[in-house]
């Protein structure tokens, strides 16, 4: 009880100084900080499976993303930050908000408790899909939609990025160049972790039928290692019109859908598994969307083309 | 006071912090980091809303202390759990909270 107030007030501390930070670097690298706090408060809610992701997408993947972001706007922000609202919409600002905040508190204490659940139905169901981690149940059957429109979303980012390539560039290879020197304790340490970190994150997609785990996770490391390679020199991104590389990004999604249509032929609905074969489709579509979405993740840190095809 | 609440008093918090931070500050990207402020408070608080539906039947058969303290009532009904029906106070925030208890915030993974 102690550990969770003092888990509470920290992490409402450094999401107030990410606020009042005057930097925005600062305040990015609070936000991170944040991230990582936040997982384990899921910890503390016994959400293990959140926690994970809060702390591969929240904390690393969206650090990495604001930090490139911060370092690019640095010099395009500044006269922006010298439209700072006066004295009177400030305080009304923060009357505002805290009145929200109360009224959010307020409603906290007198939450119906225990109140209606369908985890009892989740658990029930658990067997026909051949899992036995029922939040994988839930992403991978009960809602396997969300899970498929997650992937497309995130190739729409990417396209998004590839499309602030410069015409010149198009097709090239993504990031700039990295000068890393091959005696430096990065490149070391970079040696070091990239076979483990490729260990952990297959590990950790492997466990989600099991326990705390998945797909997402899963690649969020596996792009994380691909990162580190990268900025410490060792491997150089491929050109992003590679035709293998686009069929590794839609893999993904690709057989996720098309699996999900064989399913009016077998099971009577879109995205249904026959029970017998439930847990063998699911494997079927969470490979290639493992590979798709740490490829994704990788080429979004990694940015638009900034170099030609060489 | 559980842990789970002082938990939602923090995702209070975090939300009003964060829309202050989108009201006050110009720059599009500190814009962008409150409203993320905003989003994890929300989340937080609808994993509380859930926690304190799903607290009594742990999906990983683990849970709180209170219920490891109880271990025969774990074995005999692991996962038999009936909410009471027709809740007469149950609005917008029971509504909500069934379909977040299910996923029990799994869908952190789109954020």
């Amino acid at each position: 009880m102690v550990f969770d107030i003092g888990l509470a007030v920290l992490v409402v501390a450094v999401a107030a100084w990410t606020i009042a930070a005057r930097d925005v670097f600062a305040a990015v690298v609070s936000f991170v900080a944040y991230g990582l706090l936040l997982a384990l408060v899921w910890v503390r809610l016994a959400a293990p499976d959140v926690a994970l992701t809060e702390a591969a997408i929240g904390g690393g993947l969206t650090g990495g993303l604001l930090i490139g972001a911060s370092s690019r706007l640095r010099g395009i922000e500044a006269p922006a930050a010298n439209e700072k609202p006066g004295r009177g919409p400030w305080l009304a600002a923060a009357l505002l908000c805290s009145l929200v905040s109360i009224g959010l508190a307020m409603i906290v204490p007198v939450l119906p408790e225990p109140s209606p659940t369908l985890a009892s139905q989740a658990a029930a169901n658990l067997a026909a899909t051949g899992l036995s981690n029922p939040v994988t149940a839930v992403l991978m059957a009960y809602r396997a939609i969300d899970t498929l429109l997650e992937t497309v979303v995130l190739l729409l980012a990417l396209l998004a990025v590839w499309s602030l390539a410069p015409d010149r560039f198009w097709g090239g290879l993504p990031g700039r160049r990295q000068n890393a020197d091959p005696e430096s304790v990065l490149t070391f340490a970079a040696q070091l972790l990239v076979p483990m970190g490729i260990l952990i994150g297959i590990h950790i997609f492997w466990i989600g039928s099991v326990a705390p785990g998945g797909e997402f996770q899963g690649a969020t490391i596996l792009a994380a290692v691909w990162i580190l390679a990268a900025m410490a020199g060792l491997v150089e991104g491929p050109p992003v019109s590679r035709q293998w590389l686009r069929l590794m990004l839609v893999a993904g999604p690709a057989v996720f859908f098309m699996i999900g249509l064989a399913g009016f032929a077998t099971a009577g609905a879109f995205l249904a598994y026959p029970e017998a074969h439930a847990k063998l489709l699911i494997l079927i579509i969470e490979v290639p969307v493992t590979l798709s979405i740490a490829a994704t993740l990788a080429l979004l840190l990694a940015g638009p083309p900034e170099r030609g095809p060489q | 006071m559980s842990g789970a609440t002082v938990y939602g008093l923090c995702g209070a918090a975090l939300v009003g912090f964060g829309l202050f931070g989108l009201i006050v500050h110009p720059e599009p990207l500190r814009k962008i980091l409150a409203f993320n402020l905003i989003g994890g408070g929300v989340f937080l608080l609808f994993g509380v809303v859930a926690r304190k539906g799903a607290a009594r039947e742990s999906a990983y058969g683990r849970g709180s202390a209170r219920q490891r303290r109880r271990p025969e009532r774990q074995l005999v009904r692991p996962l038999r759990f009936e909410p009471e029906e027709q809740r007469p106070h149950g609005g917008l925030v029971q509504r909500a909270h069934c379909r977040w208890t299910l996923a029990a915030g799994a869908r952190a993974s789109g954020s």
